[in-house]
């Protein structure tokens, strides 16, 4: 009876120090980061897994998301289509037609905001948004939790991606999240031209592709890069090819979609929309926020003869008062041969991506 | 009798080791102590008028009324006297007004110093080599780099302006300043800092940039209605040191 203290002190210690049993140990997922990209910021709370990644991709491809089981993320943002959509407006449920085109989907980690109106910051929240919305997938978020509840496969995926049961949109957010940082582009003959021009060493495989650059492409890269030339490169630059601003690139003169300013209220967003990366330009037709034109010709011709002044239009577009750039039939071309080496192959038919059902 | 002791003796240790495991957590709920912090911040003004919003109209010398549409301002090489405060800082007129925020207290100022821009090595250097958080990194700088050569936009002032004196609002006039390429790199030093009490503990040491300077710094004026673009191209460059000139001047504590 004596020893009674001793006994309770060291089970007392002892229990302090049990540590709570572990239920579940993902697999770290390593992303890789081509040379000339900076490093990707993963959020805090939605660290890459293996089993994170392989539900985002399962749940990217699952029509139960929608209400009438036949619209998947991927039904407006299809591989063969540039993860984009060749529709001007994509369908939803119901044949309810949107009203922006569907941006295209690549290199998602680095991007600071999302929707064509930055009304989202994080992917997780872009995510969470298509879903419950009317025009798109229209179904409520309980209804999307109980569907996948019900399927033993997804219950014990969720369980190996995140440890738990419990099935709501916060872990199918992170999931696609995970899956979509995922998608890289960064094998072009683009990719090749930019090590090359800014001096970093080129691979064996990369080399043989940078002699196959042509005159006519690399005059094109001139010509987007020059301020007299084609003057692309205020907006679309870099690894990314794109700028993380928005713009107003002289659509309309009155503009029947606000774009940003009808998410800041502020009049001097009015008409702008975020700028697009142009990776794999050459198969996300149509473009711009409303799919206007089909043809990358036709956007040409925009730049260099249609620009429409307005007072948000951007000062970035230095011959707007002329209407574009005029560039000649001959330049038109050069510029053409360029945009198309932005092209990346085996981001479209990277086996990783594809539909997993 | 041995035993009874030892065992009382590891009564106590265990009791003890418990306490203070649980005590850290304790501590966690304690309030905490709130660290007096030091806060950098950057206006763009027109003389003694702030431009706190687009849709501010100011009035230059020769009549034009304008709005600031965006300025844009990468420092580097931040340091209070020999103390490195940071390497990178970007003002984005757009995202608020705080350059910098740092634990201290204004008495361990003595000088504040940083460039406008970028240094020539790291100015054409792989711009996606930087940390995450590094202000350089070009996910971070974004439009604020135009190519690995010339390199960085080392600030931006962009206006919109109506020249006409007629009495009707049509600001149709862009004006756009884009100060890049080595030789526009300025630094400038601050001593005799008049710091601010900005509550809750925050020091404050306000800076501005005075577009009424940026435009008229002595002799060197701007006139917006024919000086009224530049990317530092090389045609454009007297106009961008120019402004780089007036820009450090324009610069200054309030």
């Amino acid at each position: 009876m004596k020893l009674l203290p001793g006994f309770i002190g060291v089970i007392v210690l002892i229990s302090a120090c049990k540590k709570e049993p572990k239920i579940y140990e993902p697999t770290p997922y390593s992303l890789d980061i081509p040379s000339h990209f900076p490093d990707m910021p993963i959020p805090a709370d939605n660290p890459m897994t293996v089993e994170g990644v392989a539900l985002g991709r399962k749940l990217f491809y699952e029509t139960r998301l929608s209400l009438d089981n036949t619209i998947a993320c991927a039904s407006c943002h299809a591989p063969s289509k540039g993860f984009s959509d060749d529709r001007t407006f994509s369908v939803g449920v119901n044949g309810t037609v949107g009203r922006r085109q569907s941006m295209a989907l690549v290199n998602l980690g680095w991007q600071q905001f999302f929707f064509w109106d930055g009304r989202a910051k994080t992917l997780e929240e872009q995510i969470l948004q298509p879903v419950p919305d009317p025009t798109e997938m229209h179904l409520q978020w309980k209804e999307a939790q109980k569907r996948l509840e019900n399927d033993l496969e997804y219950k014990r995926l969720f369980v190996k991606a995140f440890g738990t049961q419990f099935i709501d949109s916060t872990y199918v957010a992170k999931a696609i999240a995970q899956f979509l940082r995922t998608m890289i582009s960064a094998n072009s003959k683009y990719d090749v031209m930019y090590k090359y021009a800014n001096n970093m060493q080129l691979t064996p495989s990369e080399y043989q592709i940078y002699q196959t650059v042509s005159i006519q492409e690399w005059a094109g890269y001139d010509l987007f890069q020059s301020l007299n030339g084609a003057d692309c490169f205020h907006c679309h630059n870099g690894a990314l090819m794109q700028v993380q601003r928005y713009s107003n690139n002289g659509l309309d003169a009155t503009f029947s979609d606000l774009g940003r300013g009808a998410v800041t209220g502020n009049t001097s967003d009015n008409g702008t929309f975020k700028i697009p990366s142009l990776r794999n330009i050459e198969f996300t037709a149509p473009y711009m926020h409303d799919g206007r034109f089909s043809t990358l010709d036709e956007v040409i011709n925009h730049y260099s003869h249609q620009i429409k002044i307005s007072p948000t239009i951007d000062p970035m577009i230095e011959f707007a008062f002329q209407g574009g750039v005029q560039l000649d039939a001959n330049e038109k071309s050069l510029l053409k041969a360029f945009l198309l080496t932005m092209t990346d192959h085996s981001f479209f038919t990277n086996p990783a991506f594809s539909d997993p059902n | 009798m041995r035993m009874k002791r030892v065992v009382n003796y590891l009564a106590i240790i265990g009791l003890g080791l418990t306490i203070g495991a649980c005590r850290d957590k304790d501590e966690e709920n304690e309030e905490e102590t709130v660290k007096p912090q030091v806060e950098i911040t950057m206006d763009p003004m027109y003389d003694q008028q702030f431009l706190s919003s687009e849709n501010v109209i100011f009035t230059t010398e020769e009549g034009y009324r304008v709005k600031l549409r965006e300025m844009k301002v990468i420092l580097t090489d931040l340091r209070n006297g020999n103390h490195l405060l940071s390497p990178a800082a970007i003002y984005d007129s757009k995202k608020g007004r705080t350059l910098l925020k740092v634990n201290g207290t204004s008495s361990d100022f003595g000088s504040l110093s940083f460039n406008i821009g970028v240094d020539s090595v790291l100015n054409h250097s792989d711009p996606a080599a930087f940390p995450n958080d590094h202000a350089l990194n070009i996910v971070n700088a974004s439009d604020m780099h135009w190519s690995w050569n010339p390199g960085y936009i080392f600030f931006k002032v962009e206006l919109i302006a109506d020249t006409l004196d007629d009495g009707i609002d049509n600001f149709n006039h862009p004006v756009t300043y884009h100060v890049g390429m080595d030789e526009t790199f300025r630094s400038t030093q601050f001593t005799g800092l008049n710091w601010n009490n900005a509550g809750n503990s925050v020091e404050q040491l306000r800076l501005k940039v005075d577009l009424k300077r940026l435009l008229q710094n002595g002799n060197s004026t701007v006139d917006i209605k024919t000086e009224f673009m530049t990317h530092s191209a090389p045609a454009q460059l007297p106009l961008s040191i120019k402004l780089a000139e007036n820009f450090k001047a324009a610069l200054t504590s309030y």
